[in-house]
């Protein structure tokens, strides 16, 4: 494939330069025949020819026809230029046929007027034994047959070395746009064999804009492409080995309710639909934690920000309510915002119910909802009074299915996803969540959410 | 209940309480005694306090992990021990088996495999099913049925319940192949399932084990894709 690329762009190279090549020599070429020298009314073929008729001249002067007859007719067979001799009766003095266009302008010298011609000069000029003969030097041949003629060895030679010097010039050329193409292609075909690793790199030639660009965006692709792809490996792997504890559970109660009393079935029956709630609810948001990863742009919404953060905690704290746990807001002003509902619903959802999780029972959990001090912000803070969590853990606690060592023996019935969606859904609309421990205790999620829409896909 | 004065007294270690609870309902029910560690500290220093008939280690818990707990129990103790490990987690399944576990069960577990697993595994280190077991020989290794005790050139082996009685099966067909398929039912009291390798880590534990017999070659040779033989070996010291 790359031959074949590199000899196509080489094949493309060289016939244009070669094309070139000739056509200079055309355009000389028909400079020499047309265009007038500076200051002179003839042109370079005219003088030329003029130059080549004194020499005859003076050939003819000195030694006369019989002498310089064989000369000219060994001039016929190297040369483009064709010399003429006529006697008084305009008869060719060596035989050979004459095309019209001479014979046409001997007469016309020898009629004394002005010859117009362009490729053929005559004049009348005095042998040695005194006669008036004519002489006519014409340039002959087709064009082409005139400019490989017109110096022969000059000419193949310079077409010779113009094409090598083309070949190697468009040889490095055709390398040099090939080559990098090449390195893009294979990587991709690495990659789409399933290499997620492959990527292009520094390229070593053909280092140009376009191709540098164009490395670089394969290589950010394969980057973006192999975190999405080990995101959701990871996510499936943790998910199955997640599912295994509500599972090993269900099956034990199973087995408990299979040979035991009325009291035993009755708890073993209670433990598994609890067991299969948990296995749902895992599943649930699994699926939606993905689909936040992944999801297609869809248009945003203007979103009252009060009114969500109002319907999150009348829900959230009526089902807490039980547990003698309460969610009071504190403070929370108007702000609207560009976004997506069911994400930033769900973020403060998980939020504010992973707070009453941990606090302790028959506390609260303290929540404000304001603008951020450079007013292009909405700030939602969540406080609980639980026991916080260890310097060391704060960051990892959205990480999916990261439980504290405390949250884990407690099995407090999360399903480990919560603040990982939240985090997930605040990240793409353009915010951050951060978590920290309180002075007074307890543990401070706060999430900031940028007003002027710079969502983040 | 009657047989609570001579129910096995088992160790659970397991950071999953709710699953711990439940599976001590189940095996409390099934004739156990059933004492629960949450982790791998709890663990050693219930093993510590008292002896317990077996051990059922779940590998996965945070901190320190089971395997830890199995290597710094294998210094003193040979009790028998049952892991508890993921699906998929060969290599905490192998490691553990070299460890010196005794049997493995992949979780989520049958909790009836369970307690069978855990039964066979008491059975062995009672010696139970072996009632017929005699003394044996084979050249310098030599096998006390009464005592369970094994002897390589005079020198006492530390062997687990499990490679005592696989070292007696050998012996008692010193000269014989053995099919794997054999091994494991009539010393693991399970038929051999796929890409099984229970009885490899076993065999090798028990050659390491036993060292080199006189000719510098191991007494246990491996019969390419068929199971284990015990060469018969020369009196030599």
């Amino acid at each position: 494939m790359m031959r074949r690329l590199f000899w196509r762009i080489f094949a493309a190279f060289w016939v244009a330069t070669v094309a070139l090549l000739v056509a200079t020599a055309w355009m000389s070429s028909s400079s020499f025949e047309t265009e007038k020298i500076p200051g002179f009314e003839i042109t370079r073929l005219q003088a030329a020819l003029d130059h080549n008729l004194s020499r005859v001249a003076r050939g003819l002067r000195r030694d006369g026809i019989d002498k310089l007859g064989p000369v000219i007719r060994q001039g016929d067979d190297i040369g483009h230029f064709r010399t003429y001799i006529f006697d008084e009766q305009l008869q060719e003095m060596l035989g050979r046929p004459v095309p019209d266009e001479v014979l046409r302008a001997v007469t016309t010298v020898r009629q004394r007027e002005p010859l117009e011609s362009d490729r053929v000069r005559a004049r009348e000029v005095r042998d040695a034994s005194g006669r008036i003969l004519a002489v006519a030097t014409a340039l002959e041949g087709s064009f082409l047959s005139r400019l490989v003629s017109r110096r022969p060895g000059t000419f193949w030679t310079s077409i010779a070395v113009g094409a090598l010097i083309s070949a190697l010039v468009s040889a490095l050329l055709a390398f040099y746009v090939a080559a990098p193409l090449q390195r893009v292609r294979s990587q991709a075909r690495r990659f789409a064999q399933g290499d997620l690793d492959a990527r292009v790199g520094r390229l070593r030639f053909g280092r140009t804009t376009e191709m540098t660009a164009l490395a670089h965006e394969f290589d950010h692709m394969a980057e973006r492409v192999k975190a999405l792809v080990d995101s959701h490996r990871r996510l499936v792997r943790d998910v199955s080995h997640e599912l295994r504890s509500p599972l090993a559970r269900l099956r034990v109660a199973l087995e408990l309710a299979r040979d035991g009393d009325a009291t035993q079935i009755g708890g073993s029956l209670d433990r598994i639909e609890l067991e299969s709630d948990r296995l749902e609810a895992m599943l649930a948001q699994s699926l939606e934690l993905s689909r936040l990863e992944t999801a297609e742009p869809e248009p945003t919404q203007i979103i009252a920000l009060d009114e969500l953060l109002d319907d999150v905690v009348t829900n959230a704290g009526y089902e807490a309510a039980p547990q003698q746990r309460t969610v009071v807001l504190e403070r929370s002003e108007s702000i609207a915002m560009q976004g997506w509902t069911e994400p930033l619903y769900s973020a403060v959802e998980n939020i504010i119910r992973n707070a009453l999780t941990y606090t302790a029972p028959g506390s609260e959990v303290r929540v404000r909802l304001q603008r951020g001090d450079d007013g292009r912000s909405a700030v939602l803070e969540v406080l609980d009074h639980g026991p916080g969590v260890a310097a060391d853990d704060l960051e990892r606690i959205f990480t999916p299915f990261y439980r504290t060592d405390d949250a884990r023996t407690r099995s407090s019935g999360g399903t480990g996803l919560g603040l990982a969606i939240a985090q997930r859904a605040v990240m793409r609309h353009g915010g951050n969540v951060v978590a920290s421990n309180h002075d007074a205790g307890g543990l401070l999620i706060r999430v900031t959410l940028p007003l002027r829409q710079t969502v983040m896909d | 209940m009657l047989g609570s004065m001579t129910a096995p007294q088992i160790l659970l270690a397991d950071d999953d309480m709710e699953l711990a609870y439940l599976l001590r309902d189940f095996l409390d029910r099934d004739g156990f005694k059933v004492h629960l560690a949450h982790d791998a500290g709890q663990a050693l220093a219930a093993i510590q306090a008292r002896p317990f008939d077996a051990l059922v280690l779940d590998v996965m818990m945070p901190g320190r992990s089971g395997l830890d707990v199995l290597r710094e129990l294998r210094r003193t103790s040979q009790m028998p021990v049952l892991m508890l490990t993921a699906l998929g987690e060969d290599i905490d399944r192998i490691i553990g088996l070299e460890l010196g576990a005794d049997d493995y069960i992949p979780k989520p577990c049958n909790p009836r495999e369970l307690a069978a697993r855990l039964r066979a595994v008491l059975r062995r280190a009672r010696g139970e099913g072996n009632e017929t077991l005699t003394d044996l020989a084979n050249g310098p290794i030599r096998l006390q049925a009464a005592s369970r005790s094994a002897t390589m050139s005079g020198a006492p082996l530390t062997l687990t319940a499990t490679e005592f009685d696989l070292l007696a099966m050998l012996l008692r067909e010193t000269g014989k192949v053995v099919s794997k398929e054999h091994i494991s039912q009539s010393v693991l009291g399970r038929p051999l399932g796929p890409f099984d390798r229970s009885i490899d880590v076993h065999v090798s534990n028990l050659r390491r084990k036993l060292g080199m017999a006189a000719d510098g070659e191991s007494p246990i040779t491996t019969i390419h894709r068929t199971g284990y033989q015990m060469r018969r070996l020369d009196d030599a010291v």
